[in-house]
């Protein structure tokens, strides 16, 4: 067990965790931000994405320590309101089907725009390959990118 | 036939919650089997003695609640439902509120499958808004002292334009509770709709892009605690001996206890479950298990042995199960005979939300959160499992992260049951990825046969096949090629094998038409026609006689194909090495008929385009619609180009989504998507549009590359 300090959706925090927690169950089961999603545990299909600084880290692989002292952001801290461009977009786009991966498509796409104010249609597949969905809502996800990208 | 009634406003009160006051419907319906019909003429009788099932409220502030009996997996029934009722209400659609049903008889049945929600309520829901209206008009109409013929409604309240004055549908739902119910209340021309028809935004994306909308393993219960369950991966097997030693040491884990398993109808895998004061400690202490398995009798098994085994019965004959005209003969006397064996795989449904369940049982009752698709059965299966009245199984149903037919079966809620009886808390059972592909209801694997007679001119004359399939009766007698080839005989073997089988999105339609429509391409290049034209000629000569299938309408099924040709450009050029093929198909109620575009210049078969045109009859929303036709290719192409379950030990090979993988954005085809409107009841689109994909798919690849496929997933090397 250990205590870990991180800054979470802007608020400085501590949690006690075993030493081998992983982010995605400190922050569902112990901090009740349950929008982020078990998917696979392997970090293989990134329903469970959230940033980590700017980046991109799939939580259910990420151990507590190595998010020590940083700055995470989850699908509930990426606007107060869900007023984010992102999230307008995919209200916009209609993106979500059965609706269960789509912080980890969200929050993938959030961290694309951070580092690519435009990204081209190869950077948003690349990116987007990290994060499936069942449903198959690819072709409205790179709509709404493309279109928060217009509207930024 | 659907009967509304008043109902009081205790039992309304009672089953809803709610606190308002004014017009409350209770709307009686009886949905019976897995027919369209809601016709019920025994039921009128009882009409009385049964309570009604369905509610429709208006509030005297003017909110509409509507309970939605079905389960929202994505494909937006908590949307288009609603719909329905408030085109009829002329309801204000920003004052609808919407709410889920538990599980409960008095609802009919409420299995979410077979694309049946949207055609089974049309016309309960329909009637309920239309009764409503009727009823709040005629008030309008009292309290004014005008003819109910010149007050007409608009957004939620009634107008009586030569006085100028409105009355909201709040200020007259006190006064519309006293008016008699209509026995027939006039429905909308579909011609007047204002709300079908359009794109309303889905109700519950807000939440799902904030990540507020609660998934089934969202549940939060007080005082709640966590297990999860090493199973055993043989299937047969057993739990033979283990250590708990570990996972005891382990820092909150709470208990560790066995479950037993059953091979017989509702079959779940032995398996030692680890309750935990939370998930990330009862994973650790399901890894931290050291478990003997006594691999049990079919550890010999593999899917090697099976495919073995149908060549083998691929020489035999089986059941006949259709046989129109004389197929031997006409064989006998063709000018040329094509022979083809075709394959396809078990398969896992892997929906993103893994399997999961929250249930507490105390005091001689249980109490149930649950992402299913099937509320009822669960009510019944845990009911019996505990041995208490049905009643006291309160089943409550949540968003589903993703059903596609694996929701439809009870296991999960089964061991949560099992689990929660043995403490005095609620317990969510969490099952793993690697707990979700290994122990699935898979889609059966099957084999089949075809031999094809031309005539002389190259025409098919006769079509035999053999289907050999793990699961009983997956063949619909009455599709096509029935009718269009005068000498079609169809044998049928089962072959019973130790996975578990069901429903898997789309069912037999997911299978079949891969098979009939990859082989009917393979007669037209034997023939020299074109496979479009061939396919065109077919349905123009084959016509279903009457009665077999009422519902199918062949000009419709013809007029889908013609269009897909010409939205597709068929015959146009095409970039080097890339090729077209085309597909159609019929089920639940609706017609589809694709064209795919693939190159072929790498290893994998690139997918580029998917031009779709789909006649489901009346559309309610064409942007939901839209969806699931895009869904609907993704999905049928993760299966035709990726997936497939395999077994050695009688232990599934797949366990999580490198091995069995799911089409990625960047593999993901443009699909454009023609929907043609046609004025007749709604039919069914949740599965449809996935089933000719693969066919589609195999005959662009055989179009660009010469290699015929007939083996999914469809891998060239």
């Amino acid at each position: 067990m250990a205590t870990y300090r991180l800054k979470l959706n802007g608020e400085s925090i501590s949690v006690d965790a075993p030493d081998d927690a992983r982010l995605l169950w400190v922050l569902r089961d112990q901090l009740n931000l349950r929008g982020t999603k078990f998917g696979c545990g392997r970090g293989l299909c990134g329903s469970c994405t959230v940033l980590v600084g700017d980046r991109a880290r799939k939580s259910c692989v990420t151990g507590m320590s190595n998010v020590d002292g940083q700055s995470v952001t989850t699908i509930e801290g990426l606007s107060a309101d869900g007023s984010h461009p992102l999230q307008q977009a995919w209200i916009a786009e209609q993106v979500p089907q059965c609706g269960y991966c789509q912080a980890g498509q969200i929050m993938n796409a959030a961290a694309l725009l951070r580092r690519s104010l435009r990204p081209s249609s190869g950077e948003i597949d690349a990116a987007m390959d990290r994060v499936l969905c069942r449903c198959g809502t690819y072709l409205r996800i790179r709509r709404a990118i493309e279109r928060a990208v217009e509207e930024a | 036939m659907v009967f509304v009634r008043h109902v009081s406003r205790r039992e309304f009160l009672k089953r809803t919650g709610l606190a308002g006051g004014g017009l409350v419907l209770g709307l009686h319906l009886r949905e019976l089997s897995e027919t369209w019909e809601v016709t019920d003429q025994a039921y009128a009788q009882d009409i009385s003695s049964f309570p009604p099932n369905v509610f429709l409220a208006i509030d005297v502030d003017g909110t509409t609640t509507i309970w939605v009996s079905r389960s929202e997996m994505g494909q937006g029934t908590r949307t288009g439902m609603p719909m329905i009722v408030a085109e009829e209400l002329d309801a204000d659609w920003d004052s609808i509120r919407i709410l889920q049903g538990d599980a409960d008889e008095q609802y009919g049945h409420q299995l979410t499958g077979g694309s049946l929600s949207t055609r089974l309520m049309w016309d309960p829901l329909r009637r309920a808004g239309a009764s409503a209206r009727w009823m709040l008009r005629e008030a309008a109409a009292q309290s004014w002292d005008v003819p109910r013929a010149e007050c007409r409604t608009e957004n939620g309240a009634v107008l009586h334009d030569a006085s100028g004055r409105r009355a909201s549908y709040g200020e007259l739902t006190e006064a519309a509770a006293r008016i008699p119910v209509p026995q027939e209340p006039p429905l909308k021309a579909p011609d007047s709709y204002r709300l079908l028809g359009t794109a309303k935004p889905r109700v519950d994306v807000p939440d799902m892009v904030r990540g507020a909308a609660v998934f089934g393993c969202d549940t939060k219960v007080d005082g709640m605690v966590y297990a999860a369950i090493a199973r055993c991966p043989h299937y047969g097997g057993r739990v033979g001996s283990f250590d708990d030693s570990k996972t005891r040491a382990i820092d909150g884990v709470l208990d560790v206890v066995t479950i037993e398993g059953t091979q017989q109808r509702m079959p779940r895998p032995d398996g030692v479950a680890v309750i935990a004061k939370d998930t990330w400690t009862a994973f650790a202490g399901v890894r931290a298990l050291n478990v003997e398995w006594d691999t049990g009798p079919h550890v010999g098994e593999s899917t090697d042995d099976l495919r073995r085994r149908f060549r083998e019965l691929a020489r035999e004959g089986g059941e006949v199960v259709r046989d129109d005209g004389d197929a031997e003969a006409a064989l006998g006397s063709a000018t040329t005979v094509v022979e083809a064996e075709y394959e396809l795989p078990f398969l896992a449904h892997a929906p993103m939300e893994p399997m999961n369940c929250t249930v507490q049982v105390k005091d001689g009752r249980c109490e149930i959160w649950t992402p299913t698709q099937n509320p009822q059965t669960v009510q019944r299966a845990v009911a019996q499992l505990l041995d208490i009245p049905q009643n006291n199984v309160t089943v409550h149903v949540t968003l589903i992260g993703g059903g596609f037919g694996r929701r439809l079966y009870p296991d999960m809620e089964m061991e949560g049951a099992l689990l929660a009886r043995r403490i005095d808390v609620p317990v969510m059972v969490v099952w793993t990825r690697e707990d979700d592909i290994r122990h699935d209801r898979y889609r059966p694997a099957s084999h089949h046969v075809l031999r094809g007679g031309l005539d002389a001119n190259g025409l098919p004359i006769a079509w035999q096949w053999h289907i050999i399939n793990t699961h009983t009766d997956r063949f619909v007698p009455e599709d096509f090629p029935a009718h269009s080839i005068a000498n079609y005989r169809v044998h049928y073997t089962h072959v019973p094998w130790i996975l578990p089988r069901g429903a898997w999105r789309a069912t037999t339609h997911s299978q079949n038409p891969f098979v009939i429509q990859s082989f009917v391409d393979e007669l037209a290049v034997a023939g020299g026609y074109d496979p479009l034209e061939l396919r065109l000629q077919l349905l123009r000569q084959g016509r279903r006689p009457d009665g077999e299938d009422p519902l199918y309408r062949h000009d419709r099924m013809i007029r889908v194909l013609e269009q897909v040709g010409d939205h597709a450009s068929w015959g146009g050029p095409l970039p080097a090495g890339v090729g077209r093929g085309v597909s159609f198909n019929y089920c639940y109620e609706s017609y589809v008929a694709q064209v795919a575009e693939v190159r072929m210049d790498s290893e994998v078969p690139r997918v580029e385009r998917v031009v779709c045109v789909v006649d489901c009859g009346q559309i309610t929303n064409p942007d939901l619609m839209r969806a699931q036709i895009e869904g609907g290719v993704a999905f049928g192409l993760s299966a035709a180009l990726l997936q497939q379950i395999t077994v050695k030990d009688a232990r599934v090979e797949q366990d999580n989504f490198h091995n069995f993988k799911v089409l990625q954005a960047s593999l993901m085809p443009r699909v454009e998507s023609h929907i043609i409107m046609e004025t007749a009841r709604p039919g069914g689109l949740g599965e449809t549009p996935l089933t000719p994909i693969a066919g589609a798919v195999a005959n662009a690849i055989f179009a660009a590359s010469g290699t015929r496929l007939r083996q999914l997933p469809l891998s060239p090397t």
